[in-house]
């Protein structure tokens, strides 16, 4: 019992862009657990925080503008407060966006908990000259308001000491709307009916839920037609006219906040914010794609120059970890599977790991400053025409740099649509790993006709992934892209602590996710590569070399010999594992140079082989990795299994077409 | 009051004359880098004579297509700006301040590379990098990103909020 | 008899400011989420800029900004404020 009462579970709601992460940081610290919310790829973040001898939970709930069921946010975070039952709910509040602000306010406290209002931002409003009356504030929404700014992580202990009297309180406050005559009616008559059924009782606030049928939410229907008042329920929606109420009950809380917001606030007179001074010239009709893409080629060249000196430290390390094992240890077999397969499969993944991290620090400032709402706004129209939401852009272009954060990027797209259609069309989009097998085949057969061949096979992995979204609009996924009506935040510094923390957050899920499934594919690989016991590691006797045999007549057409389906085998590990298993293949081992002469050498090995081959390389599966983010994203083996056949279809297709073509052609 | 005024006016001045000359260098020495690019590229080897040799050792200017064509563009915000203030469009200003801030940026960026670099060189002690020293990062990007950095802390103030 | 200053959100030009009149935009699942972002009739609304490709637009209303395709600025009825 005592250990009950000083417990406090408090859940944080809040409009996108408040600060609602940067108050989460602030409070937790770094007692955070990160994980999804069940059944559904949202993210759901929880930490906690003791004060004042009080076990404190806070839960971070979805940014959300309103607790209708547009998105699965929206029904994430109402879940949440009323299955749950949090003890109270903080919303943050951008003080310098009242308006926009109460409206969820309005609709937390039709949900009858208790609720704080955390007033952030304050510093911005008082730099701009806005007056927040913050008695009268507490006064007409009944409710009480603490003044924080997050980002200083001011008024941290306030808002806390807060959260203990209020939960110290049993009073009930609130103050709800109304919403005029005709309306209250039909609610109260609806509410008469729900009050009949038990288990809807006991579970859900009736009022509240009223309004939400007469608003025509899907997600509560679905609820009350189950239940034993459904056809009751039914009989009075049927007698209204829906889209006239749903019109009028948000007119009505626009309406009571219209009255309330002179009261509480005067707004100094806006000539030009410094946001809207920068966003005239970073949304310039003329400079503003400029300007986007050249940030974005900042962000790459960063990416990669910057992470190359890091990633050679763990080449080095797992080189001397992988030789240490193989003088050491005994027997050999196990030194070969320990040095052979799983240090340099690990190894292999791991590398790219500076990459990631760096891709997810840069990503995270440029959400933090408003700019990524930006690229979507830039970019919606070319996106659009292509079948996909301008949020897609982001999550495509970072799968240049590596796929497996750009497939975890595209979260940030709402509608499950073009989230899907994003992740399935992302592995088109050439990454870095695949940038060593066009080195290796353009630089050996195609001299200075090198570059155009590379650059070739990026632009044809992006006409791929257009024509593949395309097509799965109009067969899979039919449909349109959802609406773009989306907020365009004010510019703000963003902060190094929160970037810091989304990076390794999200670091640490790829190492984890994809370490275990690795560890898994390169066993596996090394079993085949083997066994039957006694045979050389690779080679043409072992299972690796019997299924290279058993998927040469598949991949003959394409002009492969046993060899490269051996090592495109292995590229469904790690694509940089391919030039790696050729040369062992070859017989030269890591040396670039001997592998290129042994491949000019070789009569099978022509010209139009290796265009071949790289085409097929850029467009099948491309990695371990890549498939169990695609799981854990989609969180459905159907798909994923879908973007793996998809992917190694295309392929197939599009070399044999490149392969036969040739052939005709005379090559 | 009117004392007050022309040091308004003063301070426009000078930030158009700061766009101006912004403007121009990045222009200059945008053009300069995308152009030995280009000529590097067409004739397939490193340029070690002649004048445009000259002119890039002595400026530290890579020759590298890409990156001047976001000189110039850099420039291009910045003589923006200018135009803007000169037809006294007082909103003008906001392409001078974004332009320092996208200066400031690639700086930054290169900034970093060079760290990278430096770690390369004297940490992993790596074979590519023998003979190496950071004065071969300094680049345009950076030495320019430097003025910006000097006149966004002169002015940082002035591009504040502006009310009435 | 429609009024001569009665028309789309789409058609505003930059700088424009005008009041709602009426959201007659189709699904009703996007309409609620246009009321929810406080395209309510009697709102004022005011069209900032178009994006560089001409679409989307962005409008400030409420005292932010907000971001809607043309395609649904069409159904949206405002009257333009001098
Ligand atoms: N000036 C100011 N900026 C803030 C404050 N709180 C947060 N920010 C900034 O607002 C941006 C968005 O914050 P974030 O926590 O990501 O918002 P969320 O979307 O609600 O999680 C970040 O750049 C923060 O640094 C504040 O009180 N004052
Ligand atoms: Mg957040």
């Amino acid at each position: 019992m005592l250990e009950d009462n000083n417990k406090i579970k408090v859940a944080l709601a809040g409009n996108p862009n408040v600060g609602k992460t940067t108050l989460f940081n602030a409070i937790t610290g770094s007692k955070q657990h990160v994980g999804n919310w069940p059944g559904v790829t949202v993210e759901k973040k929880s930490g906690f925080t003791k004060y004042k001898g009080y076990d404190i939970e806070i839960v971070d709930l979805p940014g959300t503008y309103s607790l209708t069921a547009y998105s699965m946010d929206e029904i994430v975070s109402r879940n949440f407060i009323i299955e749950e039952k949090p003890d109270m709910v903080i919303q943050i509040v951008d003080a310098s966006n009242l308006e926009r602000n109460l409206y969820l306010t309005t609709q937390l406290m039709e949900l009858e908990t208790k609720i704080i209002l955390a007033l952030n931002m304050c510093d911005l409003a008082t730099e701009r000259g806005d007056k927040i009356y913050l008695n009268k504030m507490e006064e007409m929404l009944a409710t009480p308001i603490v003044k924080t700014v997050a980002s200083q992580e001011k008024g941290i202990n306030h808002l806390l000491d807060k959260v203990i009297e209020e939960r110290n309180n049993d009073q009930h406050h609130g103050h709800e709307i109304g919403y005029g005559d005709e309306i209250e009616e039909k609610i109260f008559e609806i509410e008469k009916i729900l009050a009949n059924d038990t288990e809807i009782t006991e579970k859900y606030p009736l009022r509240w839920m009223s309004i939400r049928l007469l608003e025509g939410d899907e997600n509560i229907k679905d609820k009350v037609n189950k239940s034993s008042v459904a056809s009751k329920i039914n009989d009075v929606l049927d007698s209204i006219d829906q889209e006239e109420y749903e019109a009028d009950i948000a007119d009505k809380r626009y309406s009571t906040i219209n009255i309330i917001f002179p009261q509480i606030c005067t707004r100094a007179n806006q000539v030009l914010t410094k946001s809207d001074m920068i966003d005239r010239v970073l949304t310039n009709k003329y400079l503003g794609i400029p300007i986007f893409l050249s940030l974005m080629w900042g962000a790459f060249e960063l990416t990669f120059a910057f992470a190359t000196p890091f990633m050679d430290m763990i080449e080095i390390a797992f080189t001397w970890l992988a030789g240490m094992v193989s003088t050491n240890l005994q027997p050999a077999w196990l030194a070969s599977l320990v040095g052979d397969g799983i240090i340099a499969g690990v190894g292999s993944v791991l590398i790219f790991v500076p990459n990631i991290f760096i891709l997810f620090f840069l990503l995270s400032l440029l959400e933090g400053s408003g700019y990524l709402a930006r690229a979507a706004f830039i970019m919606d129209r070319l996106m659009y025409k292509i079948g996909m939401h301008g949020k897609s852009f982001i999550p495509m272009l970072m799968g240049f740099g590596c796929n497996v954060p750009a497939i975890m990027a595209a979260r940030s797209i709402e509608d499950d649509r073009d989230r899907l259609i994003t992740i399935l069309v992302v592995p088109f989009v050439s990454c870095g790993a695949r940038l060593p097998i066009y080195i290796l085949f353009a630089g050996t057969f195609f001299g200075r006709q090198a570059g155009t061949v590379i650059f070739a096979m990026y632009v044809l992995g992006i006409l791929v992934a257009v024509a593949s979204a395309k097509l799965f609009r109009l067969t899979v996924i039919k449909g349109k892209p959802a609406p773009f009506i989306m907020e365009l935040p004010p510019y703000r510094v963003p902060k190094l602590k929160s970037a810091l923390i989304h990076m390794w957050d999200n670091g640490a899920m790829y190492i984890k996710k994809a370490g275990t499934i690795i560890l898994l594919g390169v066993t596996i690989i090394w079993i085949l590569a083997s066994f039957p016991w006694g045979v050389e590691y690779g080679s043409e006797s072992s299972y690796v070399g019997i299924i290279g045999h058993l998927f040469e007549p598949f991949l003959r057409p394409l002009g492969f010999d046993w060899r490269i389906s051996v090592a495109l085998v292995f590229g469904f590990v790690a694509k940089e594992i391919v030039v790696g298993s050729i040369g062992v293949l070859f017989g030269v081992g890591d040396n670039q140079e001997a592998l290129s002469q042994s491949l000019l050498a070789d009569p099978g090995i022509t010209p139009l082989n290796s265009m071949s081959l790289m085409v097929f390389s850029l467009l099948y599966m491309p990695c371990v990795a890549a498939m169990s983010v695609i799981k854990k994203e989609t969180g459905s083996w159907k798909w994923t299994i879908f973007a793996i056949l998809y992917g190694v279809a295309v392929a197939w297709i599009m070399a044999f077409v490149v392969y036969q073509g040739g052939k005709l052609l005379g090559y | 009051m009117v004392t007050k005024g022309e040091n308004m006016k003063m301070k426009a001045h000078s930030k158009m004359l700061l766009a101006f000359l912004l403007g121009c260098s990045y222009i200059i020495a945008g053009t300069i880098q995308s152009s030995t690019g280009i000529i590097r590229i067409l004739s397939g080897k490193p340029i070690t004579s002649g004048l445009p040799h000259i002119i890039t050792e002595a400026l530290y200017i890579p020759h590298d297509i890409l990156s001047g064509l976001i000189l110039i563009l850099l420039g291009t915000v910045f003589i923006y700006g200018f135009m803007e203030l000169c037809q006294g469009i007082e909103e003008g200003i906001a392409y001078v301040y974004v332009g320092t801030l996208l200066a400031m940026i690639f700086a930054g960026i290169y900034l970093l590379v060079t760290t990278g670099n430096i770690l390369e060189a004297y940490l992993l002690k790596n074979e590519d990098f023998i003979g190496w020293t950071p004065l071969d990062d300094l680049r345009p990007e950076i030495y320019l990103g430097f003025v910006s950095l000097i006149a966004y802390a002169k002015w940082k103030k002035q591009f504040d909020v502006k009310n009435e | 008899m429609l009024s001569t200053n009665e028309t789309t959100l789409d058609t505003l030009k930059p700088g424009d400011k005008a009041k709602i009149l009426k959201v007659r935009v189709k699904g009703s699942s996007i309409r609620r989420k246009l009321f929810d972002m406080g395209i309510v009739a009697g709102s004022e609304i005011q069209l900032i800029r178009r994006a560089p490709l001409g679409d989307p637009l962005e409008f400030k209303i409420k005292g932010y900004n907000l971001s809607i395709r043309k395609m649904e600025a069409r159904d949206i009825f405002v009257q333009v404020l001098e």
